[in-house]
């Protein structure tokens, strides 16, 4: 029974290994979220306005347009629990911080983005928001 | 919960109450308890609104319409499968094939021993339970053997059924946007995504069994190299089609009695077999048809023709066999058909699309590379099947004379395959049933 403990921890360590090594690396591949936090991370005092929401206020709200210092924190099917999320996690960060925009779409009190077609995006959220 | 645990007490109480009377209408009565139980749970849970819709709709044809109340019945996990091995349990004591248990222990873990509760095989009490009373000793050769029956299981289901069932869901499921030869390709990918998801997810509960000490038989024993609807039979779902062999057909007669009794007997066999799993008539219509199928074999005494495996010791078929594998794989192809529709209306329109001048075109996917990736896996398989046809399952005996080195490479590529190859996840299909 040892020998057969230790034979198959032997055979699950080299995956045990190549899989974490590849979750390391994937996780530092940049992506939207990460570059968004990246960003909060360094410039948070700055910023007066930040715009939260879905997709709808990703590609609707240009920041440039704005005449105060302004932030899109919006991300493709992001529902309200993950802005409230993101709110509380930098809270402490934006110390200029102003005014929050908070979008309401069609469907944004009847869905979250853990029920829908877009859930797989949930780990970019738990990567970002440990 | 409370259905599992009434159902292993109401049949340990039956089993020990069994043996002590030898008094005929007592022992009957005790028997037909237990069967009214299994059976009363499993009519409700699983066929209480399937009759309750198809009485109203009998009603309304002949021009009276009925007040009836479909319920929202949740289907217990399980429950085709644990109820029919706990009957096995209790007919066996009854006909005297086996001791009653009076450890009740033992029995509740014979009922839900977890590896096949879900989805079975459907354990016999005479193979399963004395393996409860008996010391375990670990074996590691045994317990190697579990986990790579486990690993070939995993293959099945995950690179071979769920890569598969995309490509059957979109077809099925949009069935009147397609020619009649992407039809046939998605009766085909359905064809194999059954065999993968259930006789994968077989594997994984028998090697688990074993990895415990426990022996479980085969369920599966390579039924797309069958040459005739008897021996898929004999190939397919070994547990339930035994079970129903045993415990109704032999009941009811088998093979004794007359051509009309023994006739009556291979549809109630095959229509009840179609019915368990599940309320539908498309499932009916399934068994049915596998009756029609079986029934000129059985009249003409070819039932029983092919016994041994195909090509038994041999590279390849000959000729003859090659045409009768083609020739019955095909015919269950177009029979699963029934199996997946969504109704009868939709498997007839759905093979009246596959008859049609449409059979000989190029057939059309969006994505015709994965399309095709996902052929090659199941022509990949096939083949690996093929070579392991005569053992318990494929891989059984592949890479045993290897070195340690090049059998450790082979485990680490399918363990790749699996990873990379993953389809989107989809349930085991027989966890429905």
């Amino acid at each position: 029974m040892k020998q057969f403990t230790l034979k198959i921890f032997l055979f699950l360590l080299p995956i045990l290994i190549i899989g974490i090594a590849l979750e390391f690396l994937l996780r530092e591949i940049p992506n939207q979220y990460t570059l968004k936090d990246n960003y909060i991370a360094t410039s948070s005092r700055k910023i007066e306005t930040l715009v939260l929401g879905s997709s709808h206020t990703y590609y609707g709200v240009n920041p440039e347009y704005f005449t105060k210092p302004c932030f899109n924190l919006a991300n493709i099917s992001q529902s309200l629990n993950f802005d409230l999320e993101l709110l509380k996690k930098h809270e402490n960060e934006f110390s200029n911080l102003k005014t929050v925009i908070i979008p309401i779409s069609y469907f944004s009190l009847f869905e979250t983005l853990e029920e829908g077609d877009e859930s797989w995006r949930v780990k970019n959220y738990t990567i970002i928001l440990i | 919960m409370f259905l599992i645990i009434f159902s292993t007490l109401v049949d340990y109480t039956v089993g020990i109450s069994l043996s002590k009377t030898q008094n005929k209408f007592k022992r009957l009565f005790l028997l037909w308890t237990s069967i009214l139980v299994n059976i009363g749970f499993l009519g409700f849970f699983k066929y209480y609104n399937f009759f309750i819709d198809n009485f109203s709709t009998a009603f309304s044809f002949f021009g009276t319409t009925i007040n009836t109340n479909s319920l929202n019945i949740i289907l217990p996990v399980g429950i085709s499968f644990y109820t029919f091995q706990t009957l096995s349990y209790t007919i066996d004591v009854y006909r005297q094939k086996l001791e009653p248990t009076k450890d009740a222990f033992a029995f509740a873990a014979f009922v839900s021993f977890f590896p096949q509760l879900v989805a079975g095989p459907i354990e016999r009490a005479t193979n399963l339970l004395p393996q409860f009373h008996t010391k375990r000793i670990f074996d590691n050769k045994k317990a190697v053997d579990g986990l790579r029956q486990i690993l070939w299981g995993l293959f099945k289901k995950i690179v071979i059924a769920d890569n598969c069932a995309q490509y059957a869901n979109l077809i099925f499921d949009n069935s009147s946007n397609y020619l009649g030869s992407t039809l046939l390709i998605g009766a085909l990918f359905f064809t194999f995504q059954i065999y993968g998801d259930f006789s994968g997810y077989s594997d994984i509960a028998i090697g688990t069994s074993r990895l415990f000490g426990f022996n479980l038989k085969q369920n599966f024993a390579f039924p797309y190299f069958s040459r005739d609807i008897a021996e898929f039979w004999r190939r397919w779902h070994i547990s339930l089609s035994t079970w129903f062999r045993d415990y109704l057909y032999i009941p009811l007669g088998g093979s004794r009695g007359g051509n009309f009794k023994v006739i009556r007997n291979i549809f109630i066999i095959f229509i009840i077999s179609g019915f368990w799993h599940g309320a539908h008539w498309t499932f009916i219509v399934w068994g049915a048809l596998n009756a029609v199928y079986f029934l000129p074999l059985f009249i003409f005494k070819r039932n029983r023709k092919n016994l041994n495996v195909v090509a038994q010791g041999k590279l390849l078929p000959n000729g003859k066999e090659f045409v009768t594998v083609f020739f019955t794989f095909w015919l269950t192809v177009l029979t699963w058909i029934f199996f997946r529709a969504e109704n009868i209306n939709h498997a007839i329109k759905y093979l009246l699309s596959i008859f049609s001048e449409t059979l000989f075109t190029v057939p059309q996917f969006a994505d015709r590379k994965t399309a095709l990736l996902t052929i090659l896996l199941i022509a990949g398989f096939t083949m690996i099947e093929w070579i392991g046809r005569e053992q318990k399952y494929a891989l059984e005996n592949i890479g045993l004379k290897w070195s340690k080195p090049i059998r450790w490479f082979f485990y680490y590529l399918i363990v790749f395959m699996i990873f990379y190859f993953a389809g989107d996840k989809q349930e085991f299909i027989y966890f429905q049933f």
